[in-house]
């Protein structure tokens, strides 16, 4: 797991190898949870995957495994620490590609501890209309019967990922 | 749970885009931007402190393969993959879920200007942090699962505790699924900008 990191190059690779000092909080098989020095809220925290991916999707499982441990971790942390100071939720993030405001290299997960009409992020859900969820799942449908299609076709081999 | 949007959600057939015996994938049905997709598990948790570890991972691991799917049909500039966790956070159904957002460049959608912090409050922090996530770390390895830690008593997590071994056959399976899509990989990465 470890020898995909980018040494000299990836702060994040950087932190995880001990190269870079880092408020680190917690750490699960090469993976670690950090506070980040940036923080717009108290207790904004990054989780680092242990391996060095540009994005979240192209991580080995396991990895995604640890990371969906730390977060677990974190949240129920910042939520016990931050308690008396109004924190009820939290917020996580995973931004992939720059449009959606990923700024390091290396695929991390934001989490936020969020307060009540804290203004945070601000956006609004509505009820999607039938037809436009309709149709959005029958295109992902097709999508994924495309994809599982090419894999039975493509012959590679099960279980390449570990 | 009755009353609950997501619990009888399956029902709409048509939103539907993927199914096993624990997970959905489906179209949004409130969603922020037109193409968002949410993955959830079927049993009902409301917050993520509740879910059993198995539960757990294989939700990121759907949520990651959501992302690939939603940019394989869409094409977007980004993605975003969201939790609220918590009414303060925005949840408004009480059972857990993730979205996935297609995102165009200044959308404006989730951005925040990096703030600043001393140092004396980060090291505070982080020690308050770290010996809670130690007693955290201690606890799940004594019970072997996770501890709920102020979740509205959930009925028994049947999935976690008494099927450990289809478990891990799910999640092995789940594996070969992440893997299946691995040929797709490659053009996410040469089509989606990174830094």
């Amino acid at each position: 797991m470890q020898a995909q990191r980018v040494p000299d190059q990836c702060i994040f690779c950087a932190i995880l190898e001990g190269r870079q000092a880092a408020y680190t909080f917690d750490e699960e098989e090469g993976s670690m949870s950090v506070l980040d020095i940036h923080p717009v809220v108290e207790g904004q925290s990054l989780i680092i995957p242990g391996v060095h991916a540009p994005l979240f999707l192209m991580l080995p499982p396991p990895v995604v495994g640890q990371a969906a441990r730390l977060v677990q971790r974190a949240s129920r942390a910042l939520l016990s620490v931050l308690r008396e100071k109004g924190v009820e939720g939290t917020t996580l993030l995973i931004p992939l590609g720059m449009a959606a405001g990923q700024r390091a290299p290396h695929a991390l997960i934001h989490l936020f501890p969020r307060r009540r009409n804290d203004g945070l992020f601000q956006y609004a859900r509505e009820q999607g209309g039938e037809e436009s969820v309709y149709a959005t799942a029958k295109r992902v449908r097709e999508t994924l019967a495309r994809l599982t299609a090419q894999h039975g076709a493509g012959a590679r081999g099960e279980g390449g990922e570990a | 749970m009755t009353d609950c949007p997501l619990c009888t959600f399956h029902e709409y057939r048509e939103a539907i885009i993927y199914e096993d015996d624990a997970f959905i994938i489906a179209a949004h049905p409130f969603p922020i931007v037109e193409g968002e997709l949410i993955v959830y598990p079927k049993q009902h948790y409301a917050m993520l402190e509740e879910l059993p570890e198995a539960v757990l991972e294989r939700f990121f691991l759907l949520a990651s393969q959501a992302a690939m799917l939603l940019y394989e049909t869409f094409k977007p500039e980004g993605t975003t993959i969201l939790l609220e966790n918590g009414p303060a956070a925005g949840q408004f159904i009480p059972h857990v879920s993730m979205s996935i957002l297609p995102r165009r460049q200044g959308d404006g959608l989730f951005s925040w200007q990096p703030g600043s912090m001393p140092e004396e409050q980060l090291r505070v922090l982080q020690a308050a942090l770290q010996d809670t996530t130690k007693r955290l770390r201690e606890a799940t390895r004594e019970a072997g699962e996770p501890v709920p830690s102020t979740p509205p008593s959930p009925p028994p997590p049947e999935v976690g505790r008494e099927k450990k071994e289809e478990d891990e056959e799910k999640e092995k399976n789940a594996r070969k699924d992440a893997s299946g899509f691995d040929f797709a990989r490659e053009n996410y990465e040469r089509r989606h900008r990174i830094p």
